[in-house]
This record gives structure tokens, sequence and C-alpha cells, in this order.
């Protein structure tokens, strides 16, 4: 096949269309500069999304889920690889900055300016109204999420429905393949299309190299052009930027084309996530997950480290939960709609590191803390409870060590009785942050308030590295408004004429 | 991701192994599932050291009855019924890597299952749907039409 070799120019290159890059993107094409959108990934489509799992994990799901931390106990960190990055395969859950961390960044990271109280109340309520930001309504809770409430009834605990960026959701429980609706707004049906319908010029299946620099400041980017079927290189790219470069490709990816770029600092330092896990209770009655908002009632309980949530699981993935091999399992194949999960994820004290392999892929080096796995144990014991209370006639808590069923409620306590250990449970995380940190010392963050690199003018960091600390709660929304707030003074700023 | 044609034939036997047995309601019957072609797009989109993951998973399965029992046997020996049993205390090992392992093969037997529409039936994921109101009008997606081939 012969090479094929793509070259563009703009004010600003922006590298992914996740949650940071197309907020970008929206902010950078409205305010009337030229953009240039490089997305590694695919674009699919709403006819090009696949009802099986098997085809929409390897479209979408970088490595089919399998990009995991290193070490004796790998654990997958899941993200999009598509178009709208990792919110084309979300939830939509949507939640402002907590009060007690947007103090600590102001306070520890001297973040003052970027998340300012009334400038970031003004970005969350536009970004509500323009993503169709609403509490999920009963009708498409779904018999999961009822369970869940009446759980919560039961125990008294402060569960609420989830509120999400789908007010037009027909509870199709298909988040996670892409909604078939378009009813979530994701990034590739919202702020992509905006910015494209602005002018803005959109290149899938690019993958980038090298941020490229003269006389120190950031002026383009240089890549890979990937064929859509084998995803392996068919040509080159080379994208010159006028006004900046603006690196959003996520928590793992970022920190990695940074320091192939030659960025100093603590690229890569300081990763921090909200691993979970999951447990599934059978019932005698079905329970039908396949209809209902794949997301739709929470507990929040921040002050103990952790949140759960009803997380509706397509067969695929339910199946494979379920205990035991042959015509055991079987029998429980056969009777799919019995079965509710709920998930937690647990804001955890662990740091980890990003590192770049001599391959060019990324390294993640990440291991919970014996807090953390407290925690998960807690988490975990409670989301059993909360089963039984709903009415489960068997719960799975899915750990090592344990009966794989529990039938009473006083079994419970078998979880409690020995510490975790790492191995007797499987953590995944999909909420990652912090790799190329911002805050005001040079030697503990890579950019400025303003998300521009300490080390080399007119790159930027828009996406999750950026966020000092883990949050205790999903991270889109304040990706989005931090993103947001740095993006609209950037356009203030560029307003000057372009540097020459 | 190559398949040598003894790994191919060790891997359907592992994954019908998974869901073997009669009398079950969801049993597929023989050539329903294709097991084979799971494997190939999951270790195609894979990371590298999960498609070595895979194929050690195939390895482990097919080698069980020697590894568990010391039975000379490949698991695809084993009469059918047996072979469930066995996958079944790979996956509750005490070794973490096999039990790892063993799981990761069920979760590509999964998906192959799965991916057939009649299977998804058997399973009645979807038994009494209520009915969704009437799908919201596609919004077109205004493209620029990016790199030509
Ligand atoms: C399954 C799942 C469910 C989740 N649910 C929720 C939820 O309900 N609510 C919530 O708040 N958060 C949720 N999250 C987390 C949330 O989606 C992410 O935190 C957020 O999308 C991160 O934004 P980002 O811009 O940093 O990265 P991403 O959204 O991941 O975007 C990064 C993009 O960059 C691209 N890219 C990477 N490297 C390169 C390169 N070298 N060249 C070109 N492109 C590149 C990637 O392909 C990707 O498209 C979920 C995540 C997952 C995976
Ligand atoms: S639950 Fe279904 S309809 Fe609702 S947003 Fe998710 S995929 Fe779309």
């Amino acid at each position: 096949m012969a090479q094929l070799t793509l070259e563009d120019a703009a004010d600003f290159v922006i590298v992914g269309t996740g949650a940071g890059g197309a907020t970008a993107a929206r902010v950078l094409a409205e305010a009337g500069y030229s953009l240039v959108l490089l997305e590694e990934g695919p674009l699919l489509t709403r006819e090009e999304r696949p009802a099986e799992l098997l085809d929409a994990m390897a479209l979408a799901v970088r490595d089919f889920g399998s990009q995991t931390t290193s070490g004796p106990t790998p654990m997958p960190l899941l993200q999009g690889r598509l178009v709208g990055g990792s919110t084309a395969i979300n939830s939509g859950i949507i939640w402002r900055l907590p009060e007690d961390v947007r103090e600590e960044w102001t306070r520890d990271h001297g973040l003052g300016w970027l998340v300012e109280r009334e400038a970031l109340t003004r970005i969350f309520e536009q970004l509500e109204l323009e993503l169709e930001v609403a509490p999920t309504s009963d009708e498409v809770l779904g018999n999961n999420g009822h369970k869940m409430r009446q759980a919560c009834e039961a125990l008294g605990l402060p569960g609420k429905p989830i509120t999400r960026n789908a007010r037009r959701c027909q509870g199709r429980a298909r988040c996670l393949q892409g909604c078939p609706l378009e009813a979530r707004q994701s990034m590739d049906v919202s702020y992509i299309p905006r910015a494209v319908a602005h002018g803005a010029r959109l290149h899938p299946l690019c993958r980038a190299t090298r941020v490229l620099r003269a006389r120190g400041r950031a002026v383009g980017v240089e890549g890979e052009v990937l064929d859509p079927r084998t995803r392996r290189r068919r040509g080159r790219f080379q994208v010159m930027a006028r006004r900046g470069v603006i690196v959003a490709a996520g928590a793992i990816h970022t920190p990695v084309l940074l320091a192939s770029s030659g960025v100093g600092g603590p690229v890569g330092d300081y990763f921090q996530a909200h691993p979970g896990c999951a447990v599934v209770g059978r019932f005698a009655e079905p329970i039908t997950m396949g209809f209902g908002a794949t997301q739709g009632y929470e507990v929040p309980q921040r002050e103990r480290g952790f949140k759960l949530e009803s997380l509706s699981l397509p067969p695929e993935m339910l199946a494979a939960r379920l205990p035991g091999a042959g015509h055991a399992w079987q029998q429980r194949l056969a009777e799919l709609d019995h079965y509710a999960q709920w998930a937690t994820q647990v804001r955890m004290q662990a740091h980890g590191r990003v590192r770049r392999s001599w391959l060019g892929s990324p390294v993640v080096q990440y291991e919970p803390l014996a807090a953390d796995l407290a925690k998960v144990q807690t988490a975990v014991a409670l989301l059993c409870r909360m089963m039984f209370a709903a009415g489960a006639t068997e719960v799975f808590p899915g750990l090592g060590g344990l009966p794989e069923a529990l039938t009473t409620v006083e079994q419970v306590r078998l979880l409690e009785q020995a510490p975790l250990k790492r191995q007797d449970v499987h953590l995944l995380a999909s909420h990652l942050f912090g790799t190329a940190r911002a805050g005001a010392n040079h030697r503990t963050s890579v950019v400025d308030a303003r998300l521009e690199c300490h080390d080399v003018p007119g790159l930027y960091v828009m996406d999750a590295s950026a966020l000092p600390t883990n949050l205790g709660v999903n991270p889109q929304h304040t990706i989005m408004a931090t993103v947001w707030r740095a993006a609209e003074a950037l356009a203030e700023r560029s307003a000057r004429p372009p540097v020459a | 991701m190559r398949w040598m044609k003894f790994e191919a034939r060790w891997a359907s036997a592992a994954m019908e192994g998974f869901v073997s047995g009669r009398g079950a309601a969801f049993a597929p019957h023989p050539g329903e599932v294709d097991f084979v072609h799971a494997l190939l797009v999951m270790g195609a989109a894979s990371a590298p050291l999960a498609r070595l993951g895979l194929r050690l998973a195939v390895w482990l399965a097919a080698l069980s009855p020697l590894l568990l029992d010391g039975r000379l046997r490949l698991l695809s020996s084993v009469a059918p019924e047996q072979r469930g049993a066995l996958l079944a205390r790979l996956l509750v090992h005490r070794s973490f890597l096999l039990r790892e392992l063993a799981l990761y093969l069920k979760l590509a037997t999964s998906l192959a299952l799965f991916s057939v529409a009649t299977l998804r039936e058997r399973s009645h994921y979807l038994r009494a749907l209520p009915a969704s109101p009437p799908a919201p009008a596609a919004r077109a997606l205004p493209l620029v039409p990016s790199v030509e081939g």
C-alpha cells in the first residue's frame, strides 16, 4: 500500500478527543480559532456501534480492556480509544468538583485561579445546559436501580438517582458500548460535531508520537496515520500549530507523549485512580438488567472514601462474573434476567507512576495501600448487605478465599474476619488522574494554573492528567470544567497577534 | 495472533468445556458458536502481554487433567461432562495466576457465546423487556472527510 502523508496547519492542534480535548475544541472553535483535532481511534457513527460486546470492545476500548498496571497483580485500566475518548463508552455520570477538593487544590497546589468558585459554577451550569444533564427518571431507572433504592430505604442509606448527561435516555443499558440512540451526550455526539460545525478539522486514526518545538516553543505535532482494520501504521502526518499545541490524550498516554517530546519535570508521577469492583446478587424475581440506565442509582459515601453505584452489565460480562463452569454455569446462563449488579469506586490514597517503555508504550506502576484495600473490603461488605436487604437469595462477593455464593446475611461477616489481600480482589480502574499535574510549584507539577507547560511555552495539557489529585466523585465534569476555564483564558490571550 | 491448528482445537475444546453437560436449557448446539473467532478478535485487539495470556490460558486448560490430577491426558479427550468440573477447579485454584488465566478464558467464552443471537435469547437476558418510548431522531454528525487512503 502506498505510504500516506498528511500535512495540515491551524491555530491550535489538539491531540485526543475525549472529555478534555473535545471541551477545548468546543471553546476554541467557537471563539473563532482554526483547529485540527487528532485522534488515535476511529470515528464510529451510530450505525457502526456494534450491539455485541466482542466487536464493540475490539473497536472502541483500548487494547480490548487489557491495558493494565504492571506487577504481580495487574489491574485493568479502562479507556476509550475512539472519537469521543472514554466519554464515548462511559455512563455519563455527572458530579461537580467537591468543595473540599477545590479548597485543597487552591491551598496546596496554587490553583486558586483555575478553580475559582464563581467561574466554575458558571461553567458547570453552562456544561449542564449544553449536555442535557438531569437526574435519572423513574421510568428508565430499571429494576437494577429500583432494587438499590429498596436496599437504601431498608438500611437507611443516602441513595439517590444518578445525575447524567442523558436526559433523553431510553434505558437501553448499553452506555458502555456507546449509546445506540445518541441520547447520552458523549463528546462524539456533542462537542466534537459542534467544533467541526465551527470549522475544526477532525483526523481520526492519527496517533501523535511527538510534539515539535522551535526555539523552545511547541509549534506542531507529528505522528502516524493508522490503518482502520489492522491499526498498523500506514503513513505519517505533520500538523503545524500557529498558536499552541494542546495535549489531551488521557492520563496514561499524555505523559508518554510528553516524555517522548522531551518535556521535563515530574511527568508521569503522582498517578492516582478510583479503582473498584462489583457484587452480583441473584433474585427470585426477574431484574432484567438489559433495561434501565446503565448506571441509574448511587450511594455517595465520600466521608468513608468510596461510592456505590448500580451498574448494569451486558450479558457477556455478567456471564463471566457468575461462578462455576459446566452444567452449573449453564443453568445460571439460562436465567440471566435474575441478576443485579452494584459496584464500588474507591478513592485510593496510593500514588503510582506512568513511564514510557523502550517500545514507546506506557508502563504503569501502581499498588493500592493497605488502607485502600480496607476501604474496598468495607464497601464490598456493605454492597453484600444491601443485596440481602433488597431480597437477593444468593450474593456473589467476587472475592478470593471466600465462598463464591453467600446465602445468608450472617455470612457477610466472613468477609470482615481478616484483612483483604490484593490478590483476592479483582480491581479495575477507569477514573485516572494526575500524571501531568497542574500546580504553581515547578518541582511538583508539569503545567501551571492555566494548564500551560512550565517547561515549554505554547504546550498545554488539557485532560485528566492535569488534575492534581483524585476526587472521590466521577471525574468527567471536573475535567471539562477546568479545561473550559483554561481554554477560555487561552482564547482571550491568543486574541493578540499570533506568535511569529 | 496466529494459532496453530492443534491450539485452535484445544481452544475450542476448552471453551466448549465451560458449557459442557447435558440437560441445561442454555446448552449451545454443535457448531452454534465460533469460539476460535472470539479468541482471534480478542487477540488482535489486545496488548501483547494479554495475547500471551490468552495462549497460556488455552494451554493451561488443555493440560488441566495433567496439572490437577496427574493424568496424562488432554482436556479434549476427557468426557464432556467432566471438562466443566476440571475448569471449575481451575477457576478457584489457590494459585492467583492459574485462577486469572482460567477466568480470562471464561471471559473469552462468554464473549463468544453472547455474540450469537439465539443464545442471547436462550439466556433470557432481555425477557420481559418493557417497551421503550420511541427513539429520538439521529443527529447528523457534521464531519470533514479526513485522511483519504
Ligand atoms: C468504562 C468507563 C466508564 C466511565 N464512566 C464515567 C462516568 O460515568 N462519569 C465520569 O465522570 N467519568 C466516567 N469515566 C471516566 C471518564 O470517562 C474519563 O475520566 C474522561 O473521559 C477522561 O478524559 P480525558 O480527556 O482525560 O481522556 P479520554 O476521554 O480517555 O480521551 C483521550 C483520547 O485521546 C486519544 N489518544 C490517546 N493517545 C493518543 C495519541 N498519541 N494520539 C492521538 N490520540 C490519542 C484516545 O484515543 C482518547 O480518545 C468512565 C471511564 C470509562 C473507561
Ligand atoms: S442507558 Fe441506553 S439509552 Fe440510556 S444513555 Fe445509556 S445507552 Fe443510551
